[in-house]
């Protein structure tokens, strides 16, 4: 891929190395690994819990329950995805020595791909109509053909943003 | 014990993850995916049981549990495998003996939760928001919130002991 990295990220992490040097201090307060990852993992709980909940409802699960509401516990999922989207990015600049080992690292470029595909599937979601058609349904319903695809598809895209970011440091620039 | 713990990482079972390039991050990866099932359901519930999405019904949210139990077991046997894998470094760490006590507090918390879920879910009114009137004195809103909260707390606690196990650079007792 040689679109990425774009050169105005490149240039703009050196700047933030020359000026802050963040990377250094990251290397030296190991700690602060330690509550990124920590933020990072209960970010995506949050998130794969809350919209992994309403995705599972879609596919019949707990049909019981109303489709509506649980949409209400997507918010909570957003802000589980900011908080991996802060951290994530603290990981990078913090790890940024001149070139960057993300950047070379193929699970890194999968794992983007991974989550711009689902962000993708929440737009067609959104736009289809499907996400307002889906929010009516009561107890006892089935979600139609198309919102069981988007929800399935979800699920298997978070699974593997999370399947990749376990193999982003045994990659690396291995291939 | 030493000989014990040795013996489990040079087991045919520990060498076959440990020197396989994708077994042992793939087990990683399973029991990472097992994490946020089972810690995202439970947040899950216990935001409803804290207001969130109250037109959801309380005791309906129950059926979620046994995708919580999927998860768990896939991180106990994944879990298994990765001890036995690393015992003489897992096995000797305080930090896992906490994580797992931490876990089973947290196991336990959701068993009693999901049975005060179900408790009263033949109400014939519909009426299941915690602390409605005429409620049986077993189901009071403080008690299932409190073990709302107990669940944030106790999965969260179990995750960050699951990450500290990784650094030894705070061990300052050895």
């Amino acid at each position: 891929m040689d679109l990425f990295p774009p050169t105005w990220l490149v240039s703009g992490l050196e700047w933030v190395q020359a000026t802050t040097n963040f990377p250094e201090f990251v290397n030296q307060n190991g700690w602060i690994w330690v509550v990124g990852e920590t933020l990072h993992f209960m970010g995506l709980s949050l998130l794969m819990g809350t919209i992994g909940a309403f995705d599972l409802r879609m596919l019949g699960m707990a049909k019981s329950l109303p489709i509506g509401p649980l949409q209400r516990l997507v918010p909570w999922g957003l802000a589980g995805f900011v908080l991996c989207l802060l951290t994530g990015v603290m990981f990078i600049v913090g790890n940024f020595w001149g070139s960057n080992a993300y950047f070379n690292n193929i699970a890194f470029k999968w794992k983007m791909a991974a989550i711009l595909l689902a962000g993708i599937n929440v737009l067609m979601f959104e736009v289809t109509g499907m996400g307002r058609a889906v929010a009516v349904l009561g107890p006892g319903a089935s979600a139609p053909v198309g919102a069981k695809v988007v929800a399935g598809t979800s699920l298997l895209l978070w699974v593997a943003v999370i399947v990749c970011g376990r193999f982003l440091p045994i990659l690396g620039d291995a291939f | 014990m030493e000989q014990f713990l040795v013996w489990l990482e040079e087991s045919r079972l520990s060498a076959a993850i440990a020197g396989s390039l994708f077994m042992y991050p793939g087990i990683l990866a399973a029991h990472g995916v097992g994490m946020a099932v089972v810690v995202g359901l439970n947040v899950a519930v216990s935001l409803r049981v804290l207001g969130v999405a109250r037109m959801l019904p309380l005791a309906a949210m129950a059926q979620f549990y046994p995708m919580m139990w999927a998860g768990l077991w896939v991180n106990v046997a994944t879990g298994v495998l990765l001890a036995m894998a690393g015992a003489t470094r897992v096995l000797v760490d305080p930090v896992f003996f906490l994580k797992m006590a931490v876990v089973a507090l947290a196991v336990l918390n959701m068993r009693r939760l999901k049975r005060e879920l179900l408790r009263d879910s033949g109400r014939p009114d519909g009426s299941e928001l915690p602390g409605a009137p005429g409620d049986s004195p077993t189901w009071s809103k403080r008690s299932i919130s409190v073990m709302a909260v107990a669940s944030i707390v106790l999965w969260g606690g179990a995750i960050t002991l699951g990450r500290l196990m990784a650094y030894s650079f705070y061990r300052f007792w050895q």
